[in-house]
């Protein structure tokens, strides 16, 4: 099954990680700072491993001694692309900036809410076994241009389907209508007057309350913390966009 | 060229003695050549009946007979030894060896002062002259003593020369040394009286800045104007017109440049002074040239500004310090409440058979969640208070914010109960604000609406623009009594029910006043009966 690398000086949460990852079946390995990461890691992926041993994902404490996790973060980049996710009680936007744009692929702050973390890591693991990493798949041009993929989310245009991280999502039609939209043109910031009238053809008269309610229904159900969306952003006071990753 | 003599005291005797030496050589051999000319007029035997002296005679004698040639070859040699000697003295002169070092100091007569000195120097060779011209004149009439007088005559001569030559010695000292000009007596006077006028002029200046200001000015204009009224009575009976008009004209060119300063310096103090008021606290006044009252005020201004400078940067200091405390230690606090929530649903996922435990243990669970949330709320309202934020400013459509808010609390306020009504402006309603913390402030507003409004009222929205600001008016009804007025209702910590029973914080109110203030609006709350309203004006 997945080896997961769980990283943390606090031992207690160690412990509790590996017990929830553990009861979804991954197997867990254990670090309490960045140099031992680095260590087991080198270990299990490196050029001198047999590859039966690969860890699959890594979750990582900022926060730690000898080594921090951003530190080890970057060290890490040098030779792996494994999803890792950030865990840290640092909540600030600056720092969540900085973990993802160090390489990061998902940022948790602490507390977290356990069903959270379980529902992030398996998406980054499917994400990492259907799209990078363990196998490549060749997508045939024809289909590429039909298919819009941002992140984790996949828009089939042909069947109408969209998938997250492999999982079907169950949309209505005005959602995905919006949703292809905000895709079509990533970061780009459409006001709810323009939504409105591209989706329901109709130009928009005081009802765009309408697509504040769609957008946030959209939202949850694409987004783990829908609080916190990495995908639909609203820029409050001008509309919406899909953030470009 | 005499450098190696310059410093040894014996060359200096030398060359002095050689200088006389040589120079009263040549004065002799051209005496000698007029000696010689006059006996070739007149013939040497009026010479002899004049003087009757022997050895005069016999000197004569010796001229006589001595060729042209080598008298005026003597003269020649004389000339270019008393150049060479006289130039070498002068060179040598004044040079001492001190300390291993040569260097030129003024000693003996070298010290008098110059004029002095050539005082002297004019009074001894002007006293030699005239001793001279009587014993000549004693030898033309003709005395007994000749021989005696003709001997002295030579010496006198000699030491004229002797004089001469040492007057000489001293200018040459004290031309080597740096102005040399000093060492005269005139100089020294002259300083002596500036040195006074200055003391008394700075005296003056000492008791003036004792004295009051105005009293100061009324002083001296008083003085002035006093001075001027003598004058003028003194010139009154005079024609002196002229005198009047130039008296004017220099009073009234001091005072203009007087005028001129004052205002310069003045104007330099202000510009400083506003300066600092914006807050350009890099302003700097130079105040050494300025008058003294002008003087202290640049001073004070500049004290006032270090002072600026510390309060700022400890205040500095001070918020930075609080900001890192809050960062460390809600971190610290994170760390524990994570464990403490896993290990709690961790918990909860385990078989328990005992219903009391279960019981517990959801207590358990949701006071940790509480928390949880008011942990966030107090870093963000310490953030708020502190303005520790950092604002995108911008111009927010106020309107569409409002729009995606309600989109997004739509099913809250269905499970709430509460049927919103908002009012909107048909044109654009511009706010500039942050629009990530406006959505906050509405996001705080709007949940309270949700958890405290009486399931089937009615909440309103009111968005409306004045000349000159905007107002959001959020009215909803209050499903338990408030007691509280709206100010006590902001306050951190407390919250409409008392009963302390459900999940806010107390911090939304407080945090949402924050915000709105940091982004330069005002937020007011009103409570009547169980009708709370709450405007935000920007």
């Amino acid at each position: 099954m997945y080896k997961i690398l769980v990283c943390d000086d606090e031992r207690d949460i160690v412990n509790a990680l590996k017990i929830y990852l553990t009861g979804e079946g991954y197997d867990v390995l254990e670090a309490y700072n960045g140099c031992e990461a680095l260590d087991i890691l080198n270990r299990c992926n490196g050029v001198n491993s047999d590859g039966t041993e690969a860890i699959h994902l890594v979750l990582m404490d900022i926060m730690m001694p000898q080594m921090d996790g951003i530190e080890a973060m970057v060290e890490l980049r040098k030779s792996y692309n494994i999803p890792v996710i950030l865990l840290t009680a640092k909540s600030e936007d600056m720092d969540k900036v900085l973990g993802l744009n160090v390489g990061a692929d998902d940022y948790i702050t602490k507390p977290f809410n356990p069903v959270e973390l379980i529902a992030r890591v398996k998406s980054q693991l499917r994400r990492y076994m259907m799209l990078g990493g363990a196998q490549m798949q060749v997508v045939p041009e024809e289909e590429a241009r039909q298919k819009l993929i941002i992140g984790g989310i996949e828009l089939d245009d042909r069947s109408k389907e969209v998938t997250l991280d492999g999982e079907n999502v169950n949309l209505t039609p005005r959602e995905y209508d919006i949703l292809k939209l905000l895709m079509k043109h990533p970061g780009k910031v459409y006001s709810p007057q323009e939504i409105y009238q591209e989706v329901w053809q109709d130009p928009a008269y005081g009802t765009e309350n309408t697509v504040a309610v769609h957008v946030r229904h959209l939202r949850e159900k694409l987004e783990y913390d829908p609080a916190n969306p990495r995908y639909l952003i609203a820029v409050w006071g001008h509309g919406y966009k899909m953030c470009d990753n | 060229m005499f450098e190696k003599l310059k410093g040894k005291p014996s060359a200096k005797i030398l060359f002095f003695v050689l200088s006389v030496l040589s120079i009263t050589f040549s004065i002799v051999e051209f005496g000698n050549i007029l000696l010689k000319s006059m006996l070739l007029e007149y013939g040497s035997g009026d010479l002899y009946r004049e003087l009757q002296v022997d050895y005069i005679e016999d000197y004569v004698h010796g001229i006589e007979n001595m060729s042209d040639i080598s008298i005026y070859l003597g003269l020649v040699v004389g000339i270019i030894c008393s150049i060479f000697f006289f130039i070498g003295y002068m060179t040598i002169s004044g040079y001492y060896v001190v300390d291993k070092e040569l260097q030129v100091q003024r000693r003996g007569l070298s010290k008098i002062p110059l004029d002095l000195n050539f005082v002297i120097f004019m009074v001894l060779e002007g006293l030699a002259m005239s001793l001279l011209a009587e014993l000549s004149y004693v030898l033309e009439m003709g005395s007994n003593m000749a021989g005696i007088i003709v001997l002295m005559i030579c010496l006198i001569a000699v030491a004229m020369v002797v004089v001469a030559l040492l007057y000489v010695m001293t200018l040459s000292v004290n031309f080597k040394l740096p102005q040399w000009w000093r060492h005269t007596i005139c100089y020294k006077i002259i300083d002596f009286i500036l040195g006074i006028v200055r003391n008394v002029s700075d005296n003056i200046r000492c008791n003036m800045a004792r004295i009051k200001l105005q009293r100061r000015i009324w002083m001296i204009v008083g003085a002035v104007s006093f001075a001027e009224f003598i004058l003028l009575l003194a010139c009154l009976d005079t024609d002196a017109y002229g005198f009047l008009i130039l008296l004017w004209f220099f009073e009234k060119i001091i005072l203009i440049v007087f005028v001129y300063r004052l205002i310069n310096q003045y104007a330099q103090i202000k510009d400083a002074t506003q300066r600092i008021s914006e807050g350009d606290l890099e302003a700097e006044v130079d105040t050494t040239k300025m008058f003294i009252d002008l003087k202290e005020e640049g001073e004070y201004l500049k004290s006032i500004k270090n002072g600026l400078d510390v309060a700022i940067e400890q205040r500095m200091k001070s918020e930075r310090f609080q900001t890192e405390l809050i960062t460390n230690v809600s971190h610290d606090i994170k760390t524990p409440l994570t464990s403490i929530i896993n290990y709690v649903d961790l918990l909860g996922k385990e078989k328990l058979e005992n219903a009391k435990a279960k019981e517990y243990l959801e207590v358990l669970a949701r006071q940790s969640q509480r928390l949880k949330k008011l942990l966030q709320d107090l870093l963000d309202a310490s953030k708020a208070s502190t303005g520790n934020v950092e604002l995108h400013m911008e111009q927010v459509n106020a309107g569409v914010l409002l729009n995606q808010t309600v989109g997004e609390f739509q099913e809250k306020l269905m499970e709430s109960g509460v049927e919103l009504n908002i009012k909107v402006p048909n044109e654009e309603v511009r706010i500039y604000a942050d629009s990530r913390y406006l959505w906050r402030v509405f996001d705080n507003l709007m949940n309270n609406i949700c958890k405290y409004s009486q399931s089937g009222t009615r909440a309103y929205i009111n968005l409306e623009k004045t000349d000159d600001r905007t107002i959001i008016t959020f009215l909803n009804i209050s499903r338990e009594p408030l007691n509280i007025s709206g100010e006590e209702l902001m306050q951190r910590f407390v919250r409409g029910d008392s009963s302390r029973n459900t999940e806010g914080s107390g911090l939304g109110l407080s945090i949402a006043q924050s915000l709105t203030k940091l982004m330069g609006g005002e937020m007011q709350l009103s409570v009547e009966g169980d009708l709370f309203k709450v405007q935000l004006l920007f």
